[in-house]
């Protein structure tokens, strides 16, 4: 009886068995195939640079991408696959010059801070490739890199325009701009309670963020995620010139950035709706509603715990 | 195939689950300034501080080049604080700890011209007196041109 008992276990087990080697037979058929397309723009980078971020990033974010035999197998391949297409759809070094300027310099520093916030390369890639991982040694390379880039540097020189002629301000009380996500422009924000103060000299630039009633009323009972209905406006200005004190002013108004966080109606965007006006005539930015997906990527990915923003005053 | 990707990803997700690290927020580096409005920020990177200079409505028309003339009643407050870099985003400062609050009320003196009372307390709210020389300071506080707003 007991060796007839065991037997069935065995068959069993054999049974499974093959039912996994036919399963994992099979989806090689579907297995994604991943394609190096040629480089139309590649970035120019310092030599120290370039070998760390070709190293470090290139697998997923160029058509350079170096696959291994094993990410070649399904299901590994999907992942691969997957991974691959997404970060070529973030930034892509053999395209460069697809983006702005100052895109790309926005870019570079997000890089850095992906790195030094440890989610890029992402963990799961570092497992299988520990050689792309980047050393405090490197990381400090590439913060030097970035310093000194043209935004870092940059300074307001023009003079201030102080206001729209009365003929503009009377259109823009007439029709109040709306993002194309459907956010209209407020200016409730001056009657705000200001939530932090920074300068961004990254790009050049700094601001002032206000926060509603709920946005500082949930700070004040550090309630994390912010509830329903709060509300941070960001407004941006250029940098003058440093005085012989060390003192830099607001230049010329740059541009004011909305988040009102509903659940459900950004539900798409971890529940935060984001609103871009630009310059004095408070152009809305994003011809769109996916220009809230750049928004969120960048926020989902480095201030996940902060219930997605970065502004917000912690000890 | 997003079957596949999907249970990929659900199973990696609970092989690397780790505890959010949860911030803790800091209201005391907020300052309400009730009925003034914002007038302009300064950055001064020689001190590492960061400040906002708020206004009454007569204050934020004197800023804004209305009036050539100061006018008593006029009340200036500058609020600075500890500079220090933004967590998760190296490339900005923000804000810190609240150093000092100064304030600067336009008043009319015994000679019959406009003058200031000044005072400043530090972020703790105690009166700060010493060191200070108050005729710079209300100049400076005083004589910054309104940062424009749409």
């Amino acid at each position: 009886m007991k060796k007839s008992g065991l037997t069935v276990k065995k068959k069993k087990l054999v049974v499974v068995f093959c039912a996994i080697l036919f399963i994992l037979a099979g989806i090689q058929f579907t297995s994604p195939s991943i394609k190096n397309p040629p480089s139309t723009s590649e970035i120019a980078l310092p030599a120290d640079v370039m070998a760390i971020l070709k190293r470090a990033c290139f697998d997923c974010h160029s058509n350079n991408s170096s696959v291994e035999w094993f990410d070649r197998i399904a299901p590994v391949s999907y992942l691969v696959s997957h991974d691959i297409n997404e970060g070529r759809s973030r930034f892509n070094f053999s395209e460069w010059e697809r983006n702005p300027p100052a895109v790309r310099e926005l870019l570079l520093w997000e890089m850095v801070n992906a790195i030094e916030e440890k989610k890029m390369p992402l963990p799961r890639y570092l497992r299988m490739h520990p050689e792309a991982a980047v050393s405090t040694t490197e990381l400090e390379i590439l913060k030097r890199y970035v310093n000194t880039l043209p935004g870092r540097h940059k300074v307001d020189t023009m003079a201030i325009a102080r206001a729209l002629p009365d003929s503009q301000i009377q259109q823009l009380m007439k029709a109040v701009p709306v993002s194309a996500n459907g956010i209209a422009y407020s200016d409730d924000y001056k009657n705000w309670k200001i939530i932090s103060t920074t300068d961004k000299y990254d790009g050049g630039s700094m601001r002032i963020v206000y926060g509603n009633d709920i946005m500082v009323n949930a700070i004040a009972a550090n309630k994390l995620p912010f509830p329903d209905g709060a509300q941070i406006v960001k407004v941006v200005w250029g940098k003058q010139r440093e005085d012989s004190l060390g003192n830099v002013f607001p230049g010329n108004f740059q541009n004011v950035q909305l988040m009102i966080k509903d659940s459900k109606r950004f539900s798409s965007t971890e529940g935060w709706g984001f609103a871009k006006f630009d310059g004095l005539q408070l152009k809305p930015f994003g011809a769109s509603a996916i220009f809230q997906t750049t928004c969120i990527n960048c926020h989902r990915l480095l201030v996940p715990d902060n219930d997605f923003v970065f502004n917000i005053p912690t000890k | 195939m997003n079957k596949i990707f999907s249970a990929l990803t659900l199973v990696l997700v609970m092989l690397s689950c780790k505890p959010k690290a949860r911030p803790v927020l800091a209201a005391e580096y907020l300052h309400q300034e009730n009925g003034m409005q914002v007038i302009t920020s300064l950055i001064n990177n020689k001190n590492k501080t960061i400040s906002v200079i708020y206004g009454n409505q007569l204050a934020a028309a004197f800023a804004g080049n209305v009036r050539r003339e100061h006018q008593a009643g006029e009340k200036f407050v500058m609020v600075t604080s500890d500079q220090r870099p933004m967590p998760h985003w190296y490339g900005t400062n923000m804000n810190g700890a609240i150093l000092s609050v100064e304030s600067a009320t336009a008043v009319v003196t015994e000679e019959g011209v406009v003058g200031f009372n000044y005072m400043r307390r530090g972020g703790n709210g105690k009166l700060m007196t010493e060191g200070v020389d108050e005729t710079s300071r209300i100049r400076f506080m005083t004589g910054q041109s309104a940062a424009v707003h749409p």
